[in-house]
């Protein structure tokens, strides 16, 4: 059962804006794919979730990039995806308790959940799904431009933090304080990650989380925080601790 | 890259049914014996392993039989302080944990791949090593002889380190694709077993007032930049790294959710 929500709801929010036309020679996704479709359809219910936070409460990062996030999620929206399958898979429970951690109340929250937390895990997702030679040229076409999107945002994110939550230790502690929830409930999604798109597109939990860190670490040094510290908070949020 | 760490994963699950259980729950002294047991039996392991890297490598002979003496001194010393300290150092749970390692230590030998034993030892094991010993030496005042021996194993451990990546940096120069191969290579076993022994104890290391979280993200960061400072971008060091104690970190926190 997938809960009613600003994720769940196509159009909802940002979707007002009209979606993208893509470019004429853009490979279609066939709506037969049903492994791809379910990959976009969980992507899907993200990036609703955080464009309704960016237009709610950080609105600077819903106009970034010329509203590339807006634009993005209006052509997740316009695909032939079924949430019905997605509801019905093993992706959704722990995609719902993930989500239901990430409900950002505040900006602070917004920028660091969403804008630091959860796109760089899109970007992980949509690098390794654009990457890979048994998606569809459709797929690794969406996938590229998931991750322009994502990258416009966390540039705009980047700056908001600096200035409105702070750099280097302060913002260490914010952003643990913030991010415990959601990235303690990563590891529910391995299995069903592995289950799912393991094997049809080579997209694996493990893979997702080394090219994640690997960028949060880079965007969280980059905001004056420590490596180490920013290595110990991940590896103990994800032990459960 | 693609991990394939399922396999070897089902080894070293067969290598250690009987150590899962002690993992959370252990009595502070139990927690005690077992990281004292894997210390020192561990120090022996490494002097072996130093050994048989010099066995590889004439030109490295002297110099890496000075390493395994050290090693086993750091064991004797540590044998001297954990009895002085009433402590009987749980030789089983060692076994547990070191068989796996031993196993790919031999298989290098037998293979005469003195690189690969490189990074095994002189950066995944030493890095295990500093991870642990360095925190440790903020509490290891609560027992007599502890903070000596445990120094000066660090001091060691450091040195050990040092030697390691002016080799590899040397070796490797302008060819940090070919070094970033071999990384992934050792890696693939040596994190899984490595890191595994390190989810093993994270549960020992909070019972004695360590943080079992700090110590794994010592390793990992630890063990990372050793790659960076061979050659490797941060980046790469990072992903591959963490693509490799994730399953770990997902594992630890199951089995302790129960």
């Amino acid at each position: 059962m997938v809960p009613e929500g600003p994720e769940t709801r196509p159009g909802a929010r940002g979707g007002a804006h009209a979606p993208v036309p893509g470019d004429a020679d853009e490979p279609l996704l066939a709506p037969a794919d049903a492994d791809e479709l379910l990959l976009w359809a969980l992507m899907a219910r993200f990036e609703r979730l955080a464009l309704d936070r960016y237009v709610a409460l950080a609105p600077a990062l819903a106009d970034a990039g010329d509203g590339a996030k807006r634009a993005w999620v209006a052509r997740l929206d316009a695909l032939p995806t079924d949430a019905a399958a997605l509801a019905a898979s093993p992706l959704a429970p722990p995609t719902d308790a993930l989500l239901a951690r990430a409900r950002s109340a505040d900006e602070t929250a917004v920028l660091l959940v969403q804008g630091l937390v959860l796109e760089h895990l899109g970007q992980a997702i949509y690098r390794i799904a654009e990457g890979t030679e048994r998606a569809s040229d459709a797929s690794r076409s969406l996938a590229r431009d998931g991750l322009a999107a994502s990258r416009a945002v966390t540039a705009a994110a980047a700056r908001r933090t600096a200035d409105a939550v702070g750099s280097g230790e302060d913002l260490y502690r914010t952003f643990t304080d913030h991010t415990h929830g959601v990235l303690g409930a990563l590891d529910a999604l391995a299995d069903p990650v592995d289950a799912v798109f393991g094997a049809r597109f080579g997209l694996r939990f493990a893979d997702v989380m080394g090219e994640f860190v690997a960028d949060l670490v880079a965007a969280g040094t980059a905001l004056g925080m420590q490596r180490r510290k920013i290595v110990a908070h991940l590896a103990g949020a994800c032990m459960g601790l | 890259m693609s991990t394939t760490y399922g396999d070897l994963r089902g080894a070293r699950d067969a290598a250690q049914t009987g150590s899962r259980a002690t993992r959370h729950e252990a009595p502070p002294e139990q927690a005690v014996a077992a990281l004292m047991g894997l210390a020192i039996f561990g120090e022996k392991v490494a002097a072996r392993t130093y050994v048989a890297m010099a066995e590889i490598r004439d030109e490295h002979a002297e110099l890496l039989r000075k390493f395994a003496g050290m090693e086993a001194r750091h064991g004797a010393s540590f044998l001297a302080a954990s009895r002085a300290n009433g402590v009987e150092p749980d030789r089983e749970f060692a076994d547990g944990e070191l068989g796996y390692l031993i196993e790919q230590v031999d298989r290098y030998s037998a293979e005469r791949d003195f690189d690969a034993l490189a990074i095994l030892q002189g950066f995944i094991v030493e890095s295990l090593a500093i991870a642990t010993y360095e925190p440790f030496l903020a509490i290891a005042d609560r027992y007599p002889g502890a903070t000596e021996a445990f120094s000066t194993a660090l001091a060691d451990e450091r040195f050990h380190v040092d030697w390691i990546t002016r080799y590899l940096r040397l070796r490797y120069f302008d060819r940090t694709g070919e070094f970033l191969g071999l990384a992934e290579r050792v890696n693939v076993q040596g994190i899984d077993c490595v890191g595994g022994t390190l989810m093993n104890i994270a549960g020992h290391l909070d019972q004695v007032g360590l943080s079992g979280a700090d110590c794994a993200a010592g390793m990992l960061d630890g063990y990372a930049a050793l790659l960076e400072d061979v050659g490797l971008e941060q980046r790469a060091a990072l992903k591959n790294v963490t693509t490799l104690f994730a399953p770990l970190l997902v594992r630890y926190q199951r089995e302790r959710a129960g």
